[in-house]
C-alpha cells in the first residue's frame, strides 16, 4: 500500500507567516517616513489598500458565503454623504464622519438583510443593486444633501496623503484580521457550507439567517469605512459618483482577476487593478476596452483568478480555512500505518 | 498546468514592474524640472465628451506657440517650454479627483485647469485647493461652482452666472414673441445634478417675477428615459415655451415626448445638449429653430493678447484643421491655456504662491473676451464671460448656430435675426 499522502495541499502559515506580515507591515508603516515610499507612492498604496478591503468584504459574501452582492456602492456612498454632512452640516472632525457612516450602513444593512435574504442567488444580486440604484434617486432628490449638487468635505486642516495612507493601511489590516478569524471559526465552516449547499448546511444545524446576517453587517461596515476614506482622500462626492454601480465591477474584476474564495486573491486583485488603472490614464477611450479584454481573459484562461489558479496548480494555500496540512496528513497516516 | 502557472506569474511579475515605474514617475522631485507642466483634465470620453472635443488640437496650439515662436516662458531665470498634461475624466466626478491627484503627486504640475460642468469642475478644484496649486476655472456656472465650498484660495474662475443667462432667455423669448408680462407659460426642465440645481433655483425665482407662468413639474434625475409625466403636465398647462439645460441623451427622450404628446411649443430654449453641432445632429431637424445661449462664437471680435489670434482666425484654422466647426468650449478650453501661461509670464516663476498672485491679478483679452478676476461671490474670486443668444438655423442646408441677440453683452456681435423652425409648431 501507498502510504504516500496524494493530493495533499501545502498550508502556508503558522509562526512563520506571522512573522513576514508582521515585517511586511512595519515596512508599510515605516518606509512612508524615511521618504522611501513617495507621496505618490503612498497614493498608489492607499487606493491599493482601500480597493482591497472592499475586495475583502465582497470575497467574504460572494467567495465564501454565496451572497454575491451588486449594490456595495450603497455602503461606499452613504459612507461618504456622512462623511461630507458631518464635517460640512455639523463641523465635526471626518473621525466622527468615518464612525457614524459606519454606524449608519450596519444599521441600514440590518433593516436590508430583512427584505434582501428573501432572495438567493441572482435575485439576491439585483435586489441589492436595485437597492443601490433607489438610493441614488433618493439622494438626487433630497435637498438636506444638496440634491444632485453634491457635497464637500470640509475639513481644517486638510489630512496629507501620508495621514489618509495610514487610515487605509490600518482598514486593510483590521478587514483581513476580521475575515480571516471569521472564516476560521466555527460560524466560517458555517458560511461556506452554506454557500455549499445552503439546505444541508441548515439541515446539520447551521444558522442560516444569523450567519448571513453577521457576514452583511460585517461587509457593510467594512465598505463603508473604506468608502468614507476614499472620499476623504477625493474631497467630494456627487450621488451618481457615490453609487455609481462602477465601485462594484471594480471590486468584482479585482476579485475574480486575483481568486475569488482565496485571502490573498483580493489583495492581488486590487494591485492589479489599481495599476491597470493609473497606467490606463494615459490612453483615454482604451482604458475601460483593455480591463474588460484582461477579465474575459483571465475568467477563460486562469477561471480561478491568478492566486486560485497558482494554488490548485503548485497545490498550496496561503492563509488557507482548511483544518488540515499536510504535515497533520502525514502524521494520520503514519499513525494508521502503525 | 505550467503554462497556467507561468502565465499568472508573469501577469504579477509584469504588474509589480509597473507600479515600480509608476511610483519612480512620482518620486522624481517636488519641483517641475525643465518644463512649466500644466494639468488638464478634460471629458475626452463619456457624456461629456462633446464638450472636451478638440483638446488635443487647443493644446497644441498653445504648446507650438508658447515654445516655438515664443521659445518658452522666462521663469526662475532661465526659458522653460510648457508642457500640458491632458487626462481623460470620462466625465466623471470620481475619475476627475483621481486624474487632479495624479497631475499633482505623480506629473507634479505646476497649475491645474479645471474645465467643463460644475460635476467636473468643483472636484478638480477641490484637489487644487487641498494641494495647494493655482488653478484656472473656467466653464462651469460660477454660482454652482461657487456653493461647493466655503472659499478658495487657490482656484480662479471665469464664467457666466445664472442670473447672466437668465436674462440672456428672457431676450430670447422676447424675440419669439414671449415678452416678460407676458404671461407666457414656461414649462421649465431641469436635471437635479450640480448644474440643473444652479439653473432651477434662479430660473423658479425669476420667471414668476417677471411676469410669465412657471410650469414647474420638478426636478428629474439626470439619465431618466421617460418624460411622461414630466411632459403630460407642459401637457395640460399648455405652456408656450420649454427651458432648460440637459444632458444631450435627456433633452434627446424628452423632446421625443413632447413630440409624442403633440404639445404645440411656440418657442425651445435649451443649454448644455444644444451648443454642439454633434449633439444637435443627433436631433435631426427638429434642431431647427431650437434657441440656446452662446458663449463664444467664430464671429466674435476679441483678440488674444497672448497669441494675437482672432476668434474669426482661431475658428477657421480649426475648421480648415478637423473639417468642423470649432466647438464653443474648445473656445473656453483654449482661453484657459491662455490664462495659464500669461500667470506664469507674469510670475517669472514657477512658485506655487506666486504664480496663484499673478493669476488673481491678471487683467487681459482672451479670445473668450476680457478676463479680470474682480467679482466674487461666496469664497469664490470670479471673472464674468459674455453671452450671447443664438438659434439652430438652416444655412445652406446645413443646421447652424445664429446668433440673434447681444441684449446683454453688445459686443457680442449678431448674424441674424430670429427664424421660427421646426423646433416650434405653434
Amino acid at each position: 500500500m501507498d502510504n504516500k499522502p496524494r493530493g495533499t495541499v501545502k498550508v502556508f502559515g503558522g509562526t512563520p507567516l506571522i512573522i513576514i506580515c508582521v515585517i511586511a507591515i512595519a515596512l508599510l508603516a515605516i518606509l512612508p517616513m524615511t521618504g522611501v515610499i513617495t507621496s505618490n507612492g503612498q497614493r498608489y498604496l492607499l487606493k491599493i489598500f482601500l480597493y482591497c478591503a472592499l475586495g475583502i468584504a465582497w470575497n467574504l459574501m460572494s467567495g465564501y458565503t454565496g451572497m454575491t452582492s451588486l449594490g456595495q456602492q450603497s455602503f461606499i456612498g452613504i459612507a461618504g454623504y456622512a462623511l461630507c454632512v458631518v464635517t460640512t452640516t455639523y463641523h465635526l472632525g471626518y473621525a466622527m464622519g468615518f464612525f457614524v457612516g459606519a454606524v449608519i450602513a450596519g444599521v441600514i444593512s440590518l433593516g436590508l438583510a430583512v427584505i434582501l435574504f428573501r432572495m438567493r442567488g441572482m435575485y439576491f444580486a439585483i435586489a441589492t443593486w436595485v437597492v443601490a440604484e433607489a438610493l441614488k434617486t433618493w439622494f438626487t432628490s433630497w435637498s438636506y444633501v444638496n440634491m444632485g449638487g453634491g457635497m464637500s468635505v470640509t475639513v481644517s486642516p486638510y489630512p496629507r496623503t501620508g495621514s489618509i495612507y495610514y487610515m487605509a493601511l490600518v482598514l486593510v489590516i483590521a478587514a483581513f484580521i476580521v475575515v480571516y478569524f471569521l472564516l476560521k471559526s466555527k460560524i466560517g465552516l458555517g458560511l461556506t457550507a452554506m454557500r455549499d449547499d445552503a439546505d444541508a448546511a441548515s439541515s446539520v444545524g447551521v444558522n442560516i439567517f444569523k450567519s448571513k446576517l453577521l457576514c452583511f453587517v460585517i461587509c457593510a461596515v467594512i465598505t463603508a469605512v473604506a468608502g468614507a476614506i476614499f472620499y476623504l482622500n477625493k474631497g467630494t462626492i456627487y450621488p451618481s459618483a457615490g453609487f455609481d454601480i462602477g465601485w462594484t465591477v471594480s471590486i468584482v474584476f479585482i476579485v475574480i482577476i486575483g481568486g475569488i474564495g482565496t485571502m490573498l486573491g483580493p489583495i492581488l486583485g486590487a494591485f492589479i487593478y489599481v495599476i491597470l488603472e493609473e497606467t490606463l490614464s494615459h490612453y483615454p477611450g482604451w482604458s475601460n476596452i483593455i480591463l474588460g479584454i484582461i477579465a474575459i481573459l483571465v475568467i477563460l484562461f486562469l477561471p480561478d483568478g491568478i492566486i486560485g489558479t497558482l494554488q490548485k496548480k503548485l497545490n498550496f494555500e496561503i492563509f488557507s480555512q482548511r483544518r488540515f496540512s499536510e504535515s497533520k496528513a502525514k502524521k494520520k497516516i503514519a499513525a494508521k500505518s502503525e | 498546468m505550467k503554462k497556467r502557472s507561468l502565465l499568472a506569474f508573469g501577469i504579477v511579475a509584469a504588474l509589480g514592474a509597473s507600479m515600480l515605474a509608476g511610483c519612480e514617475n512620482g518620486g522624481s522631485g517636488g519641483s517641475s524640472g525643465d518644463v512649466i507642466k500644466i494639468g488638464y483634465v478634460n471629458p475626452t470620453t463619456g457624456a461629456l465628451a462633446g464638450n472636451g472635443e478638440g483638446v488635443d488640437w487647443l493644446v497644441n496650439e498653445i504648446e507650438t506657440y508658447v515654445n516655438d515662436k515664443l521659445g518658452g516662458i522666462e521663469v526662475d531665470g532661465a526659458a522653460k517650454n510648457i508642457d500640458v498634461i491632458v487626462y481623460d475624466s470620462q466625465s466623471d466626478s470620481n475619475t476627475c479627483t483621481e486624474m487632479a491627484q495624479k497631475l499633482v503627486e505623480e506629473d507634479n504640475v505646476d497649475m491645474l485647469v479645471a474645465i467643463q460642468t460644475p460635476e467636473t469642475v468643483i472636484p478638480v478644484a477641490a484637489v487644487a485647493e487641498r494641494f495647494g496649486v493655482p488653478c484656472v476655472a473656467i466653464q462651469a456656472p460660477v454660482n454652482a461652482v461657487a456653493g461647493s465650498a466655503d472659499k478658495f484660495e487657490w482656484t480662479f474662475h471665469a464664467f457666466w452666472t445664472i442670473e447672466k443667462v437668465y436674462e440672456q432667455y428672457k431676450a430670447l423669448w422676447t424675440a419669439a414673441g414671449y415678452a416678460p408680462g407676458s404671461g407666457a407659460k414656461v414649462g421649465i426642465a431641469f436635471a437635479n445634478d450640480a448644474d440643473g440645481t444652479a439653473w432651477y433655483n434662479v430660473f423658479k425665482e425669476k420667471v414668476a417675477e417677471d411676469g410669465y407662468v412657471l410650469v414647474d413639474p420638478g426636478q428629474y434625475p439626470s439619465g431618466t428615459t421617460d418624460f411622461s409625466s414630466y411632459v403630460s403636465k407642459y401637457a395640460s398647462e399648455q405652456i408656450d415655451i420649454l427651458a432648460g439645460t440637459n444632458i444631450p441623451p435627456d433633452f434627446l427622450n424628452l423632446l421625443k415626448d413632447v413630440k409624442a404628446t403633440g404639445i404645440k411649443l411656440g418657442c425651445i430654449t435649451m443649454g448644455k445638449c444644444c451648443l454642439l453641432e454633434g449633439d444637435v445632429a443627433a436631433l435631426g431637424d427638429d434642431a431647427e429653430g431650437i434657441m440656446t445661449e452662446v458663449w463664444w462664437a467664430p464671429t466674435n471680435t476679441f483678440v488674444s493678447a497672448l497669441t494675437g489670434v482672432s476668434c474669426e482666425d482661431l475658428g477657421a484654422k480649426y475648421l480648415t484643421d478637423n473639417g468642423r466647426t470649432m466647438p464653443q468650449p474648445a473656445g473656453y478650453g483654449y482661453a484657459a491655456l491662455e490664462l495659464a501661461v500669461q500667470a506664469f509670464q507674469a510670475a517669472g516663476t514657477t512658485d506655487k504662491e506666486a504664480v496663484r498672485d499673478a493669476l488673481a491679478k491678471i487683467d487681459t483679452e482672451t479670445i473668450v473676451g476680457p478676463i479680470k478676476y474682480d467679482q466674487t461671490m461666496g469664497g469664490l474670486t470670479y471673472s464674468d464671460t459674455c453671452i450671447g443668444g443664438g438659434q439652430w438655423q438652416m444655412v445652406d442646408g446645413k443646421l447652424s448656430l445664429v446668433v440673434i441677440d447681444n441684449s446683454v453683452y453688445d459686443v457680442v456681435p449678431t448674424t441674424g435675426t430670429y427664424v421660427a423652425g421646426n423646433a416650434t409648431n405653434r
